[in-house]
């Protein structure tokens, strides 16, 4: 037999291409010892395998089941070599350089060993390396030729070489037939992805790797594509690159889903994508991916993408293909006359999270400097808004405290009215990654989310609050710390108000906040109230993660500066392991919010009436500005309805899907004269638009995102855009159209604008970020290389601010008419209204909207798991499959919102913070009955017991 | 802005707003800070025109508005 030689003539880089991989974990030891590899010394940390050491210093050994994203495992034998005053030759990866150690890598003894090795190997494995899919980056490939084996000397015997294929994921496949059982894949879903869903089946010969199902459609593979990462053959590969063939150049660049913002390499074939694949060097990710980011791109090049404009008359007329000149003139024209006739403030704009920080700033820049008024709102507006208002009170700036490692360094992890498994999966590999070590966790949810209790995680506690119930709950734990003498108060002196202090101390103490009075209204037992609280304050350090299930309630502000106090109140603030972070919802959430997209405020959290910093913008945008806040997208809906609002630029936002009562929306839109949407899709928004003006997907962008750890990250243009312009060209044009001189040469410039204007980011451009890669905020002089950890020595806003936070129930209460509480949620493989997700292979796991419903509370309404059911509030009704469940308590049911035609949001009401008009989608009153059946619910639960 | 969603908005942020000697200020300054004018001079004009049926310190607050000429 003839062995192909490595085609690159190049050592393993199966971590993407251009990436190095030195086979072991970096060590993060400061001491450092003296080690000779090969006649050369090296100084390397303590810790620090042979194997790595070898490869920082260029001697590169040969390994096979080592990967650097893994820990040491030992098994292939390729990897060993002769060390001074050993006997053997032992594994490099497993053995750690010491003081003085003389390492030989490349002597005749171990290169004889490695070719027996070798060839094992390549006695049970096809040799179609011709024909093979990862020819050209298969490691086995390279290490045949590293070992220099031209033959093997095994004739044919008992062998895996018509193992079957596994392709019922519909991203990759398994081909068993190449497995070498390197144990790389079932590592990777332990150590970094933590679903443990592989195992090696069998022992000896019989020995394979299994996904413990029928196969991997079936098994519990999250379709991460951790796996197939660490493949080092062809045997865990993406159909994409079987079916395309293996790119040749890379682009790096940022997700576009998530508020996590994972680093990937785009790696291309000419113009054609093949596959994307996570960058170790990636600040937010380190390597890691979810089935979003690896896999669900091709609805970029979906067929239902527009990619020209256009315009029409009435909602009821077609379409009509417009150039862009005539889109763009019919815009500008339309929204002036409608300024003309019914005043400045008639008109506004909605920027989208979806977008670059780039886009948004020209966008918001537009309908302040074009438009004349500061009828700018963003759609941060529906979700993450009430943490904006309570850290910037209580802490000075609207931001999370903490980068993601900072969990590595948590004790007690408080996760509240978050769901980071699915909706944030890559953080929650990490949380829960820490958990395994030995954190603590705390649960705060009204479901049993996957960290209640799943494989290999259960949370020390649960506490399943009636939806509406947080402020209660935050409550007690507070009053719990306070009359325990849990309080960090040489943290207090230093750090905080004392005045503010003193009064929230009075407030919290009060009967009124106790775990008895919070049990009554939440439901959770006082004592387990008791406990969290004790643990929260006795671990030292103390981390609050928190998601959609704190902001989207009446009440969301208020959690969010209860959560702060309790923060401050145990010193839980301005180091490693600790701090209040929100798990952002999508990707550029903060961005949106950093770049000025609220209407009282200008980039940087500003306040419009600031006549400092406005003076600043009109003189750099040589235009006048207005000192009052602007509308909100409530205040723009109800003016609608009302008249007085008749124009709006819609920016890649579906709010006729997303938003709540989607009803009053419709209403919204349909009274107004011009809505101008601009989106990669015909959606529910644009059944009521006038003009739409096509978008760019992430791939076609130029630009920045920011995460939820206020990391800003680069995006860079995979491909061209596909509609021929970028989308901050489109907005210059309108404004310029307008008759306000808005121009770019490119969106480095306005970066650069940022920048100038916006002191936390003043220390960014484009330059620095492709030098470092990406970089916290603030990046200024006192931060010249950004800031990981905010509030350290001192808080934004000087000292720290307690804030009372009386618990008041939401209006939206069960009673008889509608006694359950419906809460609403993301599914790991769909991504909000699903515009993306549902043009992509991820449909297979999740093709409609669920309605999880207690065992108890379907039985008394007749009702069997897989039906149809009609839900009801006060405000609409729709129609969803139910899903019988204990996920849920009883009283309380969940469902998503990926699919329009479930129309969740036509059953969400109006309600919203007290603060900031943040929608409580997360508390709706309902009923549920059978959807073939008109008639109200007779079975009573005494009924049902009776019968079971 | 049709004044009952105004008078709604209102008195939500009055409920979550504790109350001490300067509520009246803070719910004034919310409203500065994060309502248009246009909303203020409503909420200014409906408050005036019933007064008895808003709480005293609703009364305060637009008092406050406008001898800041917020209203």
């Amino acid at each position: 037999m003839t062995i192909l030689s490595d085609p690159r003539g190049t050592m393993p880089m199966r971590s993407g291409i251009g990436e190095a991989d030195y086979g072991t974990p970096k060590s993060d030891s400061d001491v450092l010892v003296n080690v000779t590899i090969d006649g050369q010394s090296h100084l390397v940390p303590l810790g620090t395998s042979i194997m790595r050491a070898a490869g920082e210093a260029g001697c590169d050994i040969p390994k096979l089941c080592a990967t650097d994203s893994l820990q040491p495992f030992g098994s292939c034998r390729m990897c060993i070599v002769e060390i001074d005053g050993r006997k053997g030759t032992p594994a490099s990866c497993t053995t750690p350089v010491e003081e003085g150690m003389v390492v030989r890598t490349q002597t005749a003894k171990v290169a004889k060993l490695r070719k027996g090795v070798m060839e094992l190997y390549i006695s049970d494995h096809p040799l179609d390396c011709l024909t093979c899919s990862a020819n050209g980056d298969c490691e086995l490939q390279d290490m045949a030729g590293v070992s220099g084996l031209r033959e093997v000397r095994y004739g044919i015997g008992k062998n895996h070489l018509d193992a079957p294929t596994d392709s019922s994921n519909p991203y990759f496949s398994f081909d068993e037939s190449k497995c070498i059982v390197c144990n790389r894949c079932v590592r990777a879903c332990d150590e970094v992805q933590g679903t443990l869903a592989l195992t090696i089946e069998g022992r000896g010969f019989n020995s394979k790797v299994s996904p413990g199902g029928l196969n991997f459609l079936s098994s519990e593979c999250v379709s991460c594509g951790a796996c197939v990462q660490a493949c080092p053959t062809a045997t865990l590969q993406e159909k994409s690159v079987i079916d395309l063939g293996m790119p040749t150049r890379t682009v790096e660049t940022t997700c576009a889903y998530c508020g996590v913002g994972c680093s990937f390499n785009a790696e291309l074939r000419g113009d054609e994508l093949i596959r994307m694949v996570p960058t170790k060097t990636g600040g937010a990710n380190e390597g890691h991916s979810c089935v979003k980011g690896r896999f669900a791109w091709g609805y970029a090049s979906h067929n239902d993408r527009v990619t020209t404009p256009m315009m029409r008359e009435k909602i009821t007329d077609e379409w009509r293909v417009v150039s862009w000149d005539e889109a763009i003139q019919f815009t500008a024209t339309k929204f002036k006359a409608i300024q003309e006739k019914y005043g400045d403030n008639s008109i506004g704009g909605i920027s989208s999270s979806r977008c670059t920080n780039e886009e948004i700033f020209v966008v918001q820049k537009m309908v302040r400097a074009a438009f004349g008024n500061n009828n700018i709102d963003t759609c941060a507006r529906v979700c993450h808004s009430p943490t904006g208002y309570g850290l910037s009170t209580t802490f000075g700036t609207s931001a999370g405290t903490q980068d993601f490692k900072s969990v590595a360094h948590s004790d007690v992890i408080v996760v509240i009215g978050a769901n980071p498994t699915d909706a944030h999966p890559v953080f929650a590999s990490r949380m829960k990654r820490r958990i395994r070590a030995g954190a603590k966790l705390i649960v705060i949810d009204p479901r049993k989310t996957d960290l209640v209790e799943s494989a290999h995680i259960k949370a020390d506690y649960h506490l399943p609050l009636q939806p509406g119930t947080n402020v209660a709950v935050i409550n007690a734990i507070a009053h719990v710390i306070a009359t325990e003498g849990l309080i960090d108060e040489e943290f207090i002196a230093e750090r905080c108000e004392p005045s503010q202090f003193k009064r929230w101390r009075t407030f919290i103490e009060l009967p009124e906040n106790s775990p008895e009075v919070a049990s009554a209204q939440s439901g959770v037992p006082a004592e387990l109230i008791r406990e969290a609280a004790r643990m929260y304050a006795g671990g030292n350090n103390s981390a609050i993660y928190y998601g959609l299930g704190v902001t989207e309630h009446s009440q969301g502000s208020t959690m969010v500066m209860g959560m702060a106090n309790l923060a401050m109140a145990t010193g839980n603030i301005g180091r490693d392991g600790v701090g209040i972070n929100p798990l952002r919802g999508q990707n550029n959430v903060q961005g949106a919010c950093d770049m000025g997209s609220f209407p009282h405020e200008l980039s940087g959290y500003r306040h419009v009436s600031d006549n400092a910093v406005r003076e600043q913008f009109e003189m750099l945008w040589d235009v006048k500005l207005l000192p009052d806040p602007g509308m909100r997208i409530p205040n723009m809906f109800d003016n609608a309805i009302s008249g007085e609002f008749r124009g709006l630029f819609v920016h890649g936002e579906d709010i006729a899907q997303s938003d709540p009562n989607v009803k009053h929306v419709y209403g919204a839109l349909e009274s107004m004269d011009l809505v101008v949407v601009q989106d990669l899709f015909l959606n529910e928004t644009s059944k009521f638009a006038h003009v739409f003006l096509p978008g760019t997907s992430f791939l076609e962008k130029d630009g920045t995102f920011t995460n939820a750890e206020r990391r800003i990250n680069r995006v860079r243009p995979v491909m061209a855009p596909r509609n021929g312009k970028q989308e901050w060209q489109i907005i210059c044009e309108i404004a310029q159209a307008m008759g306000y001189e808005m121009h770019y040469e490119n969106s480095a410039q306005i970066m650069d604008e940022i920048a100038q204007i916006t002191p936390t980011f003043k220390g960014v451009s484009f330059a620095m970020l492709d030098e470092v890669g990406s970089v916290q905020w603030p990046c200024n002089d006192a931060a010249p290389t950004g800031t990981p950890i905010m509030h350290v020595d001192n808080f934004v806003r000087g000292q720290g601010q307690f804030m009372e936070t009386p618990f008041v129930a939401t209006e939206e209460r069960s009673n008889r008419k509608f006694p359950l509480l419906l809460t609403t949620g993301r599914i790991l493989s769909q991504y909000n209204v699903g515009a993306q997700t549902r043009r992509t292979k991820n449909t297979t796991w999740h093709t409609e909207d669920l309605l999880e419903i207690h065992e108890a509370d379907a039985a008394m309404r007749g009702i069997i798991d897989g039906q149809k059911i009609a839900v009801t509030s006060r405000i609409g009704e729709t129609i969803l499959t139910a899903h019988v469940t204990e996920r849920v308590p009883a009283g309380v049911v969940h469902t998503t919102f990926h699919h329009p035609q479930s129309g969740a949001n036509v059953i969400t009401t109006e309600f919203s913070d007290w603060a900031t008009n943040c929608p409580e989608y997360k508390v709706t009153a309902v009923e549920i009955r059978p959807a073939d059946s008109s008639a109200p619910a007779t079975n009573t639960l005494d009924e049902v017991l009776a019968k079971v | 802005m049709d004044v009952a969603i105004l008078t709604r908005m209102a008195e939500q942020i009055e409920l979550n707003i504790p109350v001490h000697e300067d509520t009246y200020l803070r719910i004034s300054e919310h409203l500065v800070k994060f309502w248009t004018p246009q909303m203020r001079s409503d909420f200014y004009q409906h408050v005036t025109k019933n007064r008895k049926d808003f709480s005293a310190t609703l009364n305060k607050v637009v008092d406050e508005l406008r001898a800041k000429a917020n209203a």
